[in-house]
């Protein structure tokens, strides 16, 4: 049945008339959920979102900023200008409804019939909601913010070669989010989901004129009406006032609980019954408001709600004393308002909408407004008091629903750490030292699936699966950015003479992505150690980095998910040794005391050759960035004390730097801003048969040049200074630039074991 | 039937508009208050409401110490595609410490709506601005809502008719979240806009 087919009861009397026309007519504008309206509901999911924890920003690379802050901004599509993350989904939301001419076409769903928007049987140009905001079933040629385009927005805005290309990701991303909730939002308006067209455009004024058809033309008095927003008469003062933060709006996916949630895939925010089942127990949005609400033009016409029937017209209905609700009014009558029962199945409540359908015996003078209605089959009616009614419903669930998707969306989470060897990433620096040309292109981590799942049946936390193997994919990303100052001997850093890093430090920020691997086995269930490896070098002379590993593919029942970890990590660290002996005076071999003989006439006295006298006086660093068994406070040989190399526990180097007198070894790794070490020291001369070693261990700090973007400073968290050619902590050029010895030459840079 | 159906005109006439802005409690005038007008131009589109994609005109300026506020009429052509509705204009006023004030016209439908020449029914009228209740989330709700009302005259590419406006909100919302940092206030501007705004 349509609005033709409308059973007619007539109950005129020129009072009432007069009553209802001024109660039921809503001044302002015909608009329904409007773009603004839309604007409203998003701002108001944001806020129940994830989004407005700033866990989630970091997670994914941004600043930890309040979503609405102006100093953290991304290109609209339109690229008119850049907004803050809230205005960028909030212009999604609205920018749904202008996208073309058509574009309404595509935002209807009857989830009864399973159907896009049909008028008068034809189907021509419209799509189903949730098939064209998905796309899950198919593209569309000019479709471009679907939330399968938002998934890729967001894999790209991790992952896109340029700043300026991430940045444009990054705000389709949050603009696409606002596209699809806008059909979340839409489902929340009858009309939208009980096939009830309402085009208000002189374009349809005139097709239903030609054609004799109203359903071209017929304003949407809810949408006019929740839309108002007119200080001059606080009765239209809606728009502002809308239950957006009422019962029913919170987020209903929250993130961490995928296991008891019905919204498993995205198109069950739409439908959770199967279509053609009976949808009074379904969890979607529009099977909630199609079995619970009526529309202007389908009272009667779907099997819920039901239209009272005739004992229920005479029997049921409430009179309501017109001064009652509308104070102020100079007008005197009643109206009278007929219950249903709000079935909420998310909830498991029901609770009862006492005006959800009203007494039209004043149809007849609005059908004069409205010529294209029939006003003798008009009976009951919606109006601004059924509209206030529906509202409590029906907004706060547009917002839940809404919050939940964008949480939904995000939902996906790695857990990022260093792995055994204790750093992400090693380079022999006396090699690979040339700023812009070498650096790190291997990277290690532990990785593991920490998506919050809910919980099994004995009540243990477990994590929404990610499918082993080639299902999907994982690349290591590292952002940075560059000192333009570096030069090999450090004499660049920032802490170092002269450098100042407002000059040095590059301004775009950079990316290297790794090759992508496959997930590995166990990644569910407890951290997995990965190796990325690098084409293109993540440079030595970078700064500012984040390290992130981005996933994307399956993830629960979803087919193509993003999960994402990110950590901030100290920039490249130098580790070196060196051995110094050579800036000394000695007496004779083999006292160390100041004496008249340079390091060479005493090696001479010694030793056979000066290369053995140097290598021997040198010490051997292993070097471990983690724990070590047997290295360690109940260890059998004590920290810090020297022992016979027999006695040291095995032990596996990350790196061997051996450092014969006058030379140094370094190594720049790349580890978190803190890290345990491990050290052992060993003394080994075969001339004289000395074999012995200590071991030390602590924590080290990674050094941290970190920019603060909202106070634009950066401290650098070392100072170097210059001794014997190379520069080093300041702590150990007082060392290199001490001795007795004259013309000592500049360290030599030796090449060290790395085992990684 | 069909010849009864207008299309947009092809141009529109503006009058010119003045008003005073009173606080709804005392009468009082209230000075530099910022006051906007834009004719909203209105697309076709299949849904109620169209799609508001243009601008007719946009307008700004502040109330003198009477409260008074002026903008001049005009006529302007226009692609008989677009047309205006009811905000014809949407006018809105902001003064920190009360609820911004809109208004706009209020037809029935299209067969009510005037013509080419459009008068805004607010002229010579007071406008009551109302005192916020100084409930922070409140105000900030008003703020959020107020920059909706905005929205469409960024969307249409006129901000830099309006800086006055957008520095307002965005000082208020500043302001707001200097009291709470949780707020989520949306504004529109960059960075600029809210830098060097006065303490309230």
């Amino acid at each position: 049945m349509n609005r033709n087919e409308r059973t007619t009861l007539q109950h005129h009397s020129n009072s009432m008339r007069m009553l209802l026309v001024s109660a039921l007519t809503v001044s302002g504008s015909v608009l329904a959920y409007e773009p603004l309206t839309h604007a409203e509901i998003s701002s108001n999911a944001l806020s129940q979102s994830v989004l407005a924890n700033s866990d989630l920003l970091i997670r994914i690379g941004l600043l930890p900023l309040p979503v609405d802050n102006l100093e953290q901004v991304f290109p609209l599509s339109t690229n008119q200008r850049a907004e803050s993350i809230v205005n960028l989904i909030r212009f999604g939301s609205t920018w749904e409804d202008e996208l073309g001419k058509t574009q309404a076409l595509r935002h209807f769903y009857d989830p009864i019939r399973d159907r896009a928007l049909m008028i008068e049987g034809s189907t021509i140009s419209t799509f189903k909601s949730p098939d064209w905001a998905l796309e899950d079933n198919g593209d569309f040629d000019n479709q471009s913010f679907s939330y399968k385009d938002a998934r890729s927005y967001l894999y790209n805005a991790l992952t896109g070669a340029t700043e300026v290309q991430r940045k444009k990701f990054f705000g389709l991303t949050f603009q696409t989010l606002g596209h699809v909730i806008h059909h979340l939002q839409d489902m929340a308006q009858p009309q939208h989901v009980r096939n009830d067209p309402h085009c208000d455009s002189w374009i349809c004024q005139a097709v239903a004129a030609a054609t004799g058809s109203a359903l071209f033309y017929a304003p949407s008095q809810y949408e006019k009406y929740t839309n108002l927003d007119d200080a001059g008469d606080s009765r239209n003062q809606i728009r502002r006032n809308l239950p957006y933060a009422a019962a029913g709006s919170d987020a209903v996916y929250r993130a961490d609980n995928i296991a008891t949630s019905p919204f498993k895939s995205p198109r069950l925010w739409w439908r959770t019954t199967a279509p053609g089942d009976d949808i009074s127990g379904g969890w979607g949005i529009a099977e909630y408001t199609n079995r619970n609400f009526y529309s202007a033009g389908t009272i009667g016409t779907y099997p819920s709600p039901a239209k009272p029937t005739i004992n229920e017209y005479f029997s049921s209905g409430t009179t309501e004393d017109v001064k009652v609700l509308l104070p102020g009014t100079a007008l005197a009558g009643t109206i009278r308002f007929w219950p249903t029962q709000v079935t909420d199945s998310l909830t498991g409540t029901t609770g009862t909408n006492s005006r959800a359908i009203s007494e039209a015996v004043f149809d007849s003078d609005i059908a004069t407004l409205y010529p294209t209605a029939a006003p003798e089959r008009m009976t009951y009616a919606l109006n601004r008091f059924t509209f206030d009614a529906a509202h409590q419903f029906l907004i706060p669930r547009a917002v839940g629903y809404s919050a939940g998707l964008i949480n939904y969306f995000f939902r996906g989470q790695l857990e990022l750490g260093p792995p055994d060897e204790g750093v992400y990433g090693v380079i022999d620096h006396t090699v690979e030292n040339l700023p812009n040309i070498h650096g790190f292109r291997k990277i290690k981590v532990k990785l593991r699936n920490v998506t919050p799942g809910g919980h099994d049946v004995n009540g243990r936390a477990v994590v929404e699966a990610i499918p082993t193997g080639n299902a999907g994919s994982l690349v290591a990303v590292v952002k940075f950015h560059r000192n333009a100052c570096y030069q090999p001997s450090l004499a660049g850093e920032y802490g170092a003479p002269g450098i100042n890093w407002r000059v040095c430090r590059s301004a775009a920020e950079e990316i290297a992505v790794s090759s992508s691997k496959p997930v590995p086995e166990g990644l569910n269930d407890a951290a997995q150690p990965m190796v990325f490896d690098f084409a293109v070098p993540i440079p030595i002379n970078a700064t500012d980095l984040y390290l992130q590993v981005v996933y994307r593919g399956p993830l629960g029942s979803e087919p193509d998910a993003v999960a994402v970890a990110t950590r901030d990590i100290a920039e490249p660290t130098y580790v070196y040794q060196y051995s110094r002996w050579d800036q000394y005076l000695y007496a004779n071999y083999p006292s160390v005391d100041p004496g008249p003989n340079t390091f060479q006439q005493w090696c001479a006295q010694g030793f056979q050759t000066y290369a053995d006298c140097r290598t021997a006086m040198g010490l051997t660093w292993k070097v471990r960035f983690a724990a070590a068994p047997g290295f360690a406070g109940n260890s059998p040989v004590p920290q810090g004390t020297w022992s016979p190399v027999a006695a040291e526990s095995p032990f596996d180097p990350v790196v061997t730097m051996t450092a014969p007198v006058g030379t140094y070894g370094r190594v720049a790794v790349l580890t978190d801003p803190g890290f345990a070490s491990v050290i052992v020291q060993e003394w080994i001369d075969a001339t004289h048969g000395t074999s012995i070693f200590r071991w030390d261990t602590g924590p080290s700090a990674g050094t941290k040049n970190q920019f603060d973007f909202l106070a634009n400073t950066l401290d650098a968290s070392r100072v170097y200074t210059a001794g014997r050619g190379i520069y080093v902590f300041s702590e150990d050029s007082v060392l290199l630039n001490s001795g007795t010895a004259a013309n000592i030459p500049p360290l030599a840079p030796v090449p060290s074991v790395i085992n990684f | 039937m069909a010849s009864l159906v207008a299309c947009a005109p092809p141009y529109y006439t503006a009058d010119p508009i003045e008003a005073w802005v009173v606080d709804a409690e005392t009468g009082q005038p209230i000075e530099g208050a910022v006051v906007t007008a834009n004719w909203q131009l209105v697309s076709v589109g299949l849904d109620t409401g169209g799609r508001k994609l243009h601008q007719l005109e946009v307008k700004e300026t502040r109330t003198d110490k009477n409260g008074r506020f002026y903008f001049p009429g005009f006529t302007k052509l226009n692609n008989m595609v677009d047309e205006l509705r009811e905000e014809d204009p949407q006018l809105l006023i902001f003064k920190p410490g009360y609820e911004y004030y809109r208004t706009v016209s209020s037809y029935p439908n299209r067969e009510g709506q005037p013509g080419a020449h459009r008068t805004a029914r607010f002229n010579g009228e007071k406008l009551k601005l109302t005192n916020d209740d100084q409930n922070i989330k409140k105000a900030a709700a008003n703020l959020s809502s107020l920059t909706t009302n905005l929205e469409s005259i960024a969307n249409a590419g006129a901000s830099n008719e309006v800086p006055q406006m957008l520095r307002a909100v965005a000082c208020a919302a500043k302001r707001l979240r200097a009291k709470d940092s949780h707020l989520i206030i949306p504004v529109l501007g960059n960075a600029e806009t809210e830098k060097n705004c006065e303490p309230e």
